[in-house]
């Protein structure tokens, strides 16, 4: 799911499914459809391997969510800019319809969420919708499992 | 809502694999072929909003003047999906695009009407047929292909496309499908339309008593009602 990026940064693959993603990633499937570029091209737009091309890596597959090492582009470049660039803060509500968690990776479907999104002076933007699913990777720093003083019905993960 | 996050996203991008493109012996128009290509999905898919209502919720970019100097009429020289995307680009941004041609030689970008009709089949969108002007227009508002059809309309013939679909068989959003018909799976009600609301975050913190549940989530794209917003932090709370 993540791939390794300098620095103990790690990039996640699954941004791709965004907007600019999927726009990205549709983009490149057609370039590579017309033969304007080789798909290991395409890999190093996503992934930017650092070093010659890699033969092996002609089994292209947009969803291809194995760990490949050195820095992802548009997974770092979304990364960074998230992080850097976004400063706003959100709450969400509702009831929660589904949970999972494998690999690390949560994954929540919230029936009639509310979104509060704060604006950048006082105002804040509620949006609302049916149902909504939250795919959550695990932050770099995310808190480890705690052990003992909770009581037996608290469970954090 | 952030605009110049997508825009730096896309420069950042297009800007490092600059070399990749080179070594691999690419003309430079591939890469700007790549770049228009993006931008122009990005605006056809989610960010109707973004061009005509700037002003709606928390949108705090200034947005340029959203009839302002067509880009087409402007510079002659940048024609095709180039031209008509960068256009929109501009506006719909709300960023100073580099149409000005910071770094784009304009004559580079001239797109051929055949990689057009190639992505036209390819995504099972219609550009060619003009009763599909309604729906391009709801999704993308001012949408790219009205500015790109005059370009098209010498070379574009109704053929199936790669999903053996004829121009008049619509599909939409049919970049979207898996994940829409994965969302299906997780609930009992799908929804008729073919929108998929998702997060994509990293949690901090996942939290449960009894079914109260509380998740601390960071760096998140939310994608809702056909918009996006990114959040830095969004708290959740949840009853199961």
């Amino acid at each position: 799911m993540a791939t390794s990026g300098t620095g103990g940064q790690s990039y996640y693959e699954f941004y791709r499914g965004s907007s600019i993603g999927t726009a990205l990633t549709d983009s490149l499937d057609e370039l590579i459809t017309q033969g304007d570029i080789p798909p290991q091209l395409a890999m190093r737009v996503l992934q930017q391997v650092s070093d010659a091309p890699q033969p092996h890596r002609q089994a292209f597959s947009l969803n291809d969510l194995r760990c490949i090492p050195d820095e992802p582009q548009f997974d770092k470049s979304l990364t960074e800019s998230l992080q850097k660039g976004v400063k706003t803060k959100t709450n969400v509500k509702g009831h929660l319809a589904t949970y999972r968690l494998c690999d690390d990776v949560w994954t929540f479907v919230v029936k009639d969420p509310q979104f509060k999104m704060e604006g950048t002076g006082s105002s804040a933007e509620m949006v609302t919708a049916p149902r909504i699913k939250i795919v959550a990777c695990k932050a770099g720093d995310a808190q480890e499992v705690k052990k003992g003083g909770g009581s037996k019905a608290q469970d954090n993960y | 809502m952030y605009p110049h996050i997508y825009r730096t996203i896309i420069d950042d991008v297009i800007a490092s694999v600059q070399v990749d493109f080179e070594e691999y012996g690419m003309e430079e128009e591939v890469l700007n072929n790549l770049q228009a290509k993006w931008e122009s999905k990005l605006l056809e898919t989610r960010v109707a909003e973004f061009a005509r209502a700037p002003g709606a919720g928390a949108s705090s970019s200034p947005e340029p003047d959203a009839s302002g100097p067509d880009p087409n009429a402007a510079g002659p020289s940048r024609t095709g999906l180039s031209g008509a995307s960068t256009g929109a680009g501009a506006n719909d941004f709300g960023m100073g695009y580099p149409q000005a041609g910071a770094g784009l030689p304009a004559q580079g970008l001239a797109l051929p009407g055949m990689a057009m009709n190639g992505m036209r089949g390819y995504t099972g969108y219609d550009g060619v047929k003009p009763e599909t002007d309604d729906i391009l227009r709801m999704r993308g508002g001012s949408s790219p292909e009205e500015d790109i059809k005059p370009y098209m309309s010498s070379q574009a013939k109704p053929e199936p496309n790669a999903a053996g679909l004829l121009p008049g068989d619509e599909v939409i959003d049919s970049d979207l499908d898996d994940s829409d018909d994965e969302l299906r799976e997780d609930g009992e009600d799908g929804g008729e339309d073919g929108e998929v609301d998702i997060v994509f975050c990293v949690y901090d913190k996942v939290q449960r008593v009894k079914n109260k549940w509380k998740t601390v989530f960071k760096d998140g794209m939310i994608h809702i009602n056909g918009r996006d917003y990114l959040f830095a932090k969004c708290n959740g709370e949840f009853e199961w």
